[in-house]
C-alpha cells in the first residue's frame, strides 16, 4: 500500500516540487517538501521519510553532498534516494554505485515514470 | 474540501454568536456543531441542506420563540454540492440580526470558502497540466535524442515507435512509408496488444485509406479519430471503439507517408499539446528521410563518377572490356571467405574495380601493341598503378582502396613493381587482387593471343603460387571457382 509511506523532494524548482508533489499525492503517499539541500537534510533526520527524491543542483547544499551526509543513516533504516540530473556524467555513474539505495533519474523526466519508479520501490501494485 | 480546518472555523463562529454552523456536503454532514441543543432535529437539518442544494439559493425558516434556521449553497462548477446551514435556538438571547444580515452572512462565508476552493483546484489542474507537459518534454528529449542520427535505420524507427507507445499511452503506433527507393513500403508499428488486431498492416492501411481527402484538417497535415463509433467508415474498421491521430510526414513538396498512434482507451482524447508534439517529431523524421534521400543520391552520384572511370580505360582498350568488373566479382567472392569486415570489404571493392585505371596515362599504342613490347615500353606500362593511385587521390572517400592498387602488380615471392616488395609485406587486398587479375587476365583473349579455358587458367594460376602469387589466396581463389560454378563439368572433362 502506498498509504502512510512518506517521501521527501527535494529541489529548488517549485514548479517540479509541486508537479511531483501532485503525482505522489495522487498515487496515495505522503509528501513533505524542501527547497534546498539543507532544508531537505534536516527534514530527513527529524522526519525520516522512507523515499528522498533530489536534485543534484542546488543551492547550500547539492544532491551529492546529501546522499553523502545521509548514506550512514541507511545501515540503520534503509530508504530509497532518487537523485535527479539533467546529464549522467560517466564518473557520476561510478559515484553512485558506491551510495546504498540510491539510483539516477535523468531530467526530463517523466512524472509518470516517477511514479513507477516509487512504487517498484515500495511494491505497490495498480 | 479540508473539513478540519472547516471545523476549527465554524466552532469558532458559534462560539462568538448565538448562531450554530454546520456544513453539509450531499445529504451527510460534514462538520460537527459546537452545541448540539434540542432544536433543530437532524431530520430537519437535513431537510433544509436538501432544500437550499435543491433550490440553489438561500432558504430561511422562522420556528416562532426566538428560533430561526438558515441555509446557502456551496456550488462546484456552477452547481450546489453542498450547504453551509445555520440556527438559533432562541435559548442563548436574541440576536438582533435581521433575516437579511444573516442572507449576507452565509451567501458572503460560502462565497469566500468556495474561491478558496476553486483557487485550490485551479492550481492542481495547472500542476496536472504542469505535469503533462513534462511528460511530452520527456518524450521530446527522447526522441530527438533519437533523430540525431543522419540516417534512418528500421531499428531506429522501431525504437522511435516504442518510445511513442509509452509515453502517449498509446495501444499501437505506426510510420507508414511509400514510395521509397530503398523499400517500396515500409510499415514499422509497434502493437501491445496483437490480440485486438489480427492484421495490423492492413488494419492501418485501412486506416490510411479511410481518411477523407476533404478533411479541413489536412491542411496542416493531420486527422484526428476522437471515437471511432461517430464516424461510419472508421466505426467499421475495428469492433472495439477506438480513437487515432494521424499527421502526414512531409518536407517542402515530398510526400512520404503517415505517422500515428491509436488507443482503445476512450476516457482521454487527444490534446491539442499532443498533436503539436506529434506533428513536430513528424516533420523532424521528414527531415530525416529528405537527408537519406540526398545521402543515397550522392553515394550514387559518386558511384557513377568512378564506374565512368573504369568505362574510360576500358574504352580505350578494347581487349580489357569487363575485366576490371570480373576481376572485382571474384575479388568479393573471395572476401566474402577471408570473412573480410565491412571496411575492408568496401576498400577491396573501390580497389578491384580500378585498379588499372592507371591505364588511361598510358599511351594506346603500347596498351594494345601486338607481341613482345620493349623494355622502355614495359617500364612505361609499369608506371600504372602509381598513376592510378594519383588519379583516385582526390577522392577521400576512397583513400583505404589507394595501397591496394598501388601494390596489385608486387610479386610474392619480391622483384615486382613499384616497389619489389614480397610476403606479407604487400597489402592483403593487393595480393587478392593479384590472384584475381591474374586469373582473368589469362582467361580473356589479348591482341597478341587467345584466352585459356578456366581449367587451363586455374593450372596455371597454381603454378605462380609462392613466386608471383600468395599460395593462401590462389587455394581460396580456386576452392570458390569450384563451388562458384565457374569450372562446369564439360569444361572440367575438356581440361
Amino acid at each position: 500500500m502506498a498509504g502512510n509511506r512518506r517521501i521527501l523532494i527535494i529541489d529548488d524548482e517549485a514548479p517540479i516540487r509541486q508537479v511531483i508533489a501532485l503525482k505522489l499525492k495522487n498515487g496515495g503517499y505522503d509528501v513533505l517538501t524542501a527547497a534546498d539541500g539543507e532544508e531537505g537534510l534536516r527534514i530527513i533526520e527529524t522526519e525520516a521519510p522512507e523515499a528522498v527524491i533530489t536534485d543534484i543542483n542546488m543551492p547550500r547544499l547539492d544532491g551529492k553532498q546529501l546522499c553523502e551526509m545521509t548514506s550512514h543513516l541507511k545501515k540503520e533504516r534503509p530508504f530509497l534516494t532518487v537523485v535527479m540530473t539533467a546529464r549522467i556524467m560517466p564518473n557520476e555513474r561510478q559515484w553512485i554505485d558506491t551510495m546504498p539505495d540510491t539510483l539516477f533519474m535523468e531530467k526530463p523526466f517523466s512524472p509518470r515514470q516517477l511514479l513507477e519508479c516509487i512504487d517498484g520501490y515500495f511494491g505497490v501494485k495498480r | 474540501m479540508d473539513s478540519s480546518r472547516l471545523q476549527d472555523f465554524l466552532r469558532s463562529a458559534a462560539c462568538i454568536s448565538p448562531w450554530q454552523f454546520e456544513a453539509w456536503q450531499g445529504c451527510e454532514p460534514v462538520s460537527v456543531p459546537g452545541i448540539a441543543g434540542e432544536w433543530p432535529r437532524r431530520a430537519e437539518r437535513q431537510a433544509l441542506a436538501v432544500r437550499v442544494m435543491s433550490s440553489g439559493s438561500f432558504q430561511q425558516i422562522e420556528a416562532g420563540e426566538g428560533k430561526r434556521l438558515a441555509g446557502a449553497p456551496f456550488r462546484r462548477d456552477g452547481e450546489p454540492c453542498g450547504a453551509l446551514i445555520a440556527w438559533e435556538d432562541g435559548c442563548q438571547g436574541y440576536s438582533p440580526a435581521g433575516s437579511g444580515t444573516i442572507e449576507r452572512f452565509l451567501e458572503g462565508l460560502t462565497g469566500i470558502m468556495q474561491d478558496g476552493w476553486d483557487a485550490r483546484r485551479e492550481s492542481e489542474k495547472l500542476t496536472e497540466e504542469l505535469a503533462r507537459n513534462f511528460e511530452d518534454l520527456y518524450l521530446y528529449a527522447r526522441i530527438s535524442g533519437r533523430v540525431k542520427t543522419l540516417r534512418f535505420s528500421d531499428d531506429t524507427f522501431a525504437s522511435l515507435i516504442g518510445d511513442i507507445i509509452e509515453t502517449m499511452r498509446a495501444d499501437m503506433a505506426f510510420v507508414r512509408l511509400e514510395g521509397r527507393r530503398s523499400k517500396d513500403r515500409m510499415l514499422i508499428h509497434d502493437n501491445r496488444v496483437p490480440d485486438r488486431i489480427a492484421d495490423v498492416p492492413g488494419f492501418v492501411d485501412s486506416l490510411i485509406g479511410a481518411v477523407p481527402d476533404t478533411a479541413p484538417s489536412l491542411a496542416e497535415n493531420y486527422f484526428v479519430v476522437n471515437d471511432s463509433r461517430e464516424i461510419p467508415v472508421f466505426g467499421k474498421l475495428h469492433p472495439l471503439p477506438f480513437r487515432a491521430l494521424m499527421v502526414t510526414v512531409r518536407n517542402n513538396e515530398n510526400f512520404y507517408g503517415w505517422f500515428g498512434i491509436v488507443s482503445f482507451n476512450l476516457k482521454e482524447i487527444f490534446r491539442r499539446s499532443e498533436l503539436r508534439l506529434f506533428a513536430s517529431i513528424a516533420e523532424q523524421v521528414a527531415a530525416v528521410i529528405s537527408n537519406t534521400d540526398l545521402y543515397e543520391d550522392l553515394e550514387q552520384f559518386a558511384i557513377s563518377t568512378v564506374k565512368s572511370l573504369v568505362c574510360a580505360i576500358e574504352a580505350k582498350d578494347f581487349y580489357t572490356r569487363g575485366h576490371s568488373e570480373r576481376s572485382n566479382r571474384y575479388c568479393m567472392i573471395m572476401a566474402e571467405r577471408l570473412n573480410l569486415d565491412e571496411k575492408q570489404r568496401n576498400y577491396l571493392y573501390w580497389a578491384s574495380m580500378l585498379h588499372d585505371v592507371g591505364k588511361i596515362g598510358i599511351p594506346e599504342r603500347i596498351l594494345t601493341k601486338p607481341g613482345r613490347l620493349t623494355e622502355a615500353e614495359y617500364e612505361v606500362i609499369k608506371s600504372h598503378p602509381a598513376k592510378g593511385c594519383d588519379i583516385i587521390k582526390p577522392l577521400a572517400p576512397l583513400a583505404g582502396a589507394l595501397p591496394a592498387i598501388l601494390h596489385h602488380h608486387e610479386r610474392f615471392g619480391g622483384g615486382g613493381y613499384p616497389d619489389g616488395i614480397g610476403g606479407e609485406e604487400i597489402p592483403l587486398l593487393s595480393r587478392i587482387i593479384a590472384v584475381a587479375d591474374t586469373y582473368d587476365a589469362v582467361t580473356s583473349d589479348r591482341a597478341y593471343r587467345l584466352g585459356k579455358t578456366p581449367r587451363e587458367a586455374l593450372a596455371l594460376v597454381k603454378s605462380l603460387a609462392g613466386t608471383q602469387l600468395d599460395p593462401d589466396i590462389v587455394r581460396i581463389h580456386a576452392d570458390c571457382l569450384r563451388q562458384g560454378g565457374f569450372i562446369g563439368e564439360k569444361e572440367g572433362m575438356a581440361g
